[in-house]
């Protein structure tokens, strides 16, 4: 399909320009896209009172690093929710695209015998599921894994839909490279990590980057199971912020009655907490922009 | 997306057994994946009968007493049934139809960018609110719609109207979610329909000029039928899903404030709250029963509909 489309964009790009309101159209969205952000940049660095006084805008009415100096002047929970937030990505990422992908080559395999039962059982759970309670009663009084980086890291770390596209592509994999090897005398398990992954880049950093982006959004298990402070993820840390600013103030250790009240921190470092805990990856995530596109198209059009 | 996950093995293709040393190791090394599931996915479903149960402690699931259709009842009898489904049912319903057709109309005007270039930085900057999670949507909504800071009423104070306090008026909400939600989700959610329509014979459109037909007329005769399947298919599978709420979106777009629950408050929502606000195990998972069940229904139900109309896209 992509041989085919860039030929034809090539034979495209010669008769028929681009029309100005089809530009038109996506400089309007991209504006739709990018002010939200624009403005809490522009808020964070902003100054409290002018904040009060005169709102949100798109841009500060005077650069204001007020913020930002009591954010990095106490930098611990920053820091803390970031170290959490690296180790669940990195662990839970490198755990779940190995446990799902020898899943998935197992499924794969023509030799398997029990592959139609496995996949009904790797299946039924995206129809049916147990729902929140249950998970929570268990994961809490049996399983006892409230205030453990392991809440954050077991319950997520296997997708169903992520290994049925491991799955399809690894059947894509020429059988008689595995049948060829099967007659050297090589394990299943030297086929999978010296033929089989090897082979598999495209579709192994697909489903990485995809398992990579929830661990770093994860915000719903450590609502659940978190209440430590030194174990709360990034994105948990911005949800009980935006609930209550004084849990921030608080675990600042800030002494009201030093300094005028208007300018007291409060939106701008709200604001201030979002752009240090999304910006990194907001630069960093667009570069992987083709293991989403593909993500998403991955089996649906069969181009 | 994918398809056909239960797929019959190809006939004519005789199948060879792998010796049993093969399948243990190969079973070894699902096994993980296995237990996992087995841990997470299996056994809360066996904890479904906590629905039946008065919960208590310190006897565990299965040894608790037997509450009969108590739970239930008080959750019927509650007057937060109707309203919880009806929320559930109507948003998301709401959200399918506006994003289908965001999503669609979003592809075509896509499909009208003709160089490659160009289409990937719009994509790039199209998708960029989809890497955000719900939680920092909640803090951009909230930096429009805050009622003294916020850009909405500055803008509504500057036309000479009167600033609304958002987070108080619960009528609103249906449309603020609508926009969030595509707002979020409408780059990504057009990548699938302009991958179908980069799949069209190029041949069809230059038939068609020739013929005569303008651009307009091209997109709708022949892009428009053409994606019509997936349009199709797309929308079955959200319909699927149509008893579950995104969470997300409902409690932190929200800010989970208490004035909007009237059209905000959703089944996943009010589960929630009964189960880590009012503690009551057995009304959150009565109600997660019910909503287990309806789903699982509806969700065959669809599949079976994609079935008959696109065997390939049946997820099953």
């Amino acid at each position: 399909m992509n041989k085919k489309s860039s030929a034809m964009g090539a034979i495209q790009k010669k008769k028929e320009k681009t029309s100005i309101w089809v530009h038109l159209f996506f400089i309007i969205f991209a504006i739709i896209c990018i002010v939200p952000f624009v403005t809490v940049i522009s808020a964070s660095f902003s100054n409290e009172s002018d904040l009060a006084m005169y709102g949100f805008s798109v841009l500060p009415k005077k650069v204001d690093l007020t913020a930002y100096a009591y954010l990095f002047k106490n930098p611990k929970m920053i820091v803390d929710a970031y170290i959490v937030t690296i180790i669940i990505t990195a662990v839970g990422t490198f755990l779940g695209v190995l446990f799902m992908s020898m899943a998935a080559y197992c499924l794969a395999r023509s030799n398997f015998r029990y592959t139609r039962a496995l996949t009904f059982f790797i299946f039924f759970p995206t129809l049916f599921s147990g729902g929140m309670v249950p998970s929570y009663i268990i994961n809490t009084q049996y399983l006892h894994l409230t205030d453990t980086l392991l809440a954050l890291i077991l319950p997520t770390l296997i997708n169903v839909f992520h290994i049925i596209m491991l799955r399809t592509f690894f059947k894509q994999l020429p059988e008689s490279l595995f049948e060829a090897a099967k007659v050297d005398g090589a394990s299943e398990y030297y086929i999978f990590f010296k033929i089989a992954l090897p082979l598999s880049k495209p579709v192994i950093a697909t489903v990485a980057f995809l398992g990579a982006l929830t661990k770093w959004n994860e915000w719903y298990n450590a609502m659940l199971y978190i209440r430590e402070d030194s174990l709360v993820p990034l994105q948990y840390m911005l949800q009980r912020m935006m609930m209550n600013i004084q849990t921030l103030l608080d675990s600042m250790q800030y002494a009201p009655g030093m300094v005028d009240i208007t300018s007291l921190p409060g939106e701008n470092l709200r604001m201030a907490m979002l752009v240090v805990a999304i910006g990194p990856m907001m630069l960093f995530f667009p570069f992987f922009q083709k293991y989403f596109t593909r993500g998403m198209t991955v089996g649906a059009v069969k181009g | 997306m994918s398809i056909g996950i239960m797929s019959k093995q190809k006939n004519g293709k005789r199948k060879k057994r792998g010796s049993f040393k093969d399948n243990l190791q190969l079973l070894s090394m699902a096994l993980p994946t296995i237990l996992l599931l087995a841990v997470f996915n299996y056994a809360p479903m066996f904890g479904l009968v906590l629905a039946f149960k008065d919960y208590k402690v310190t006897d565990g699931i299965f040894g608790s007493p037997w509450a009969g259709f108590k739970n239930f009842e008080f959750f019927l009898k509650s007057q937060d049934a109707w309203r919880i489904t009806r929320n559930t049912l109507g948003l998301n319903f709401l959200f399918i139809i506006v994003g289908i057709i965001c999503g669609v109309i979003f592809a075509l005007i896509m499909f009208e960018v003709k160089r490659a270039r160009q289409v990937k930085v719009y994509q790039t900057i199209s998708i960029l609110p989809s890497f955000l999670s719900w939680v920092a949507v909640g803090y951009i909504v909230y930096a429009l719609l805050d009622p003294t800071k916020g850009i909405l009423n500055q803008i509504i104070e500057f036309f000479g109207g009167k600033g609304i306090s958002w987070y108080s008026e619960p009528q609103y909400w249906p449309v603020i979610l609508l926009i969030s939600k595509t707002w979020q989700g409408v780059g990504l959610g057009s990548i699938i329909y302009y991958a179908a329509l980069m799949g069209v014979d190029q041949e069809l459109f230059e038939a068609a000029e020739i013929d005569g037909a303008n651009k307009l007329q091209r997109t709708w005769y022949i892009s428009l039928p053409q994606l019509v399947p997936i349009i199709i298919i797309m929308g079955l599978l959200d319909v699927g899903k149509i008893f579950r709420a995104d969470f997300g979106l409902f409690y932190n777009v929200t800010r989970n404030v208490g004035a909007l629950y009237p059209t905000t408050d959703v089944i996943d929502t009010y589960v929630f709250r009964a189960l880590m606000n009012q503690g009551n195990i057995g009304m959150s998972s009565a109600v997660g029963l019910f909503q287990s069940v309806v789903c699982f229904i509806t969700l065959m139900v669809t599949n079976s509909i994609v079935n008959k109309i696109s065997p390939d896209n049946a997820l099953f």
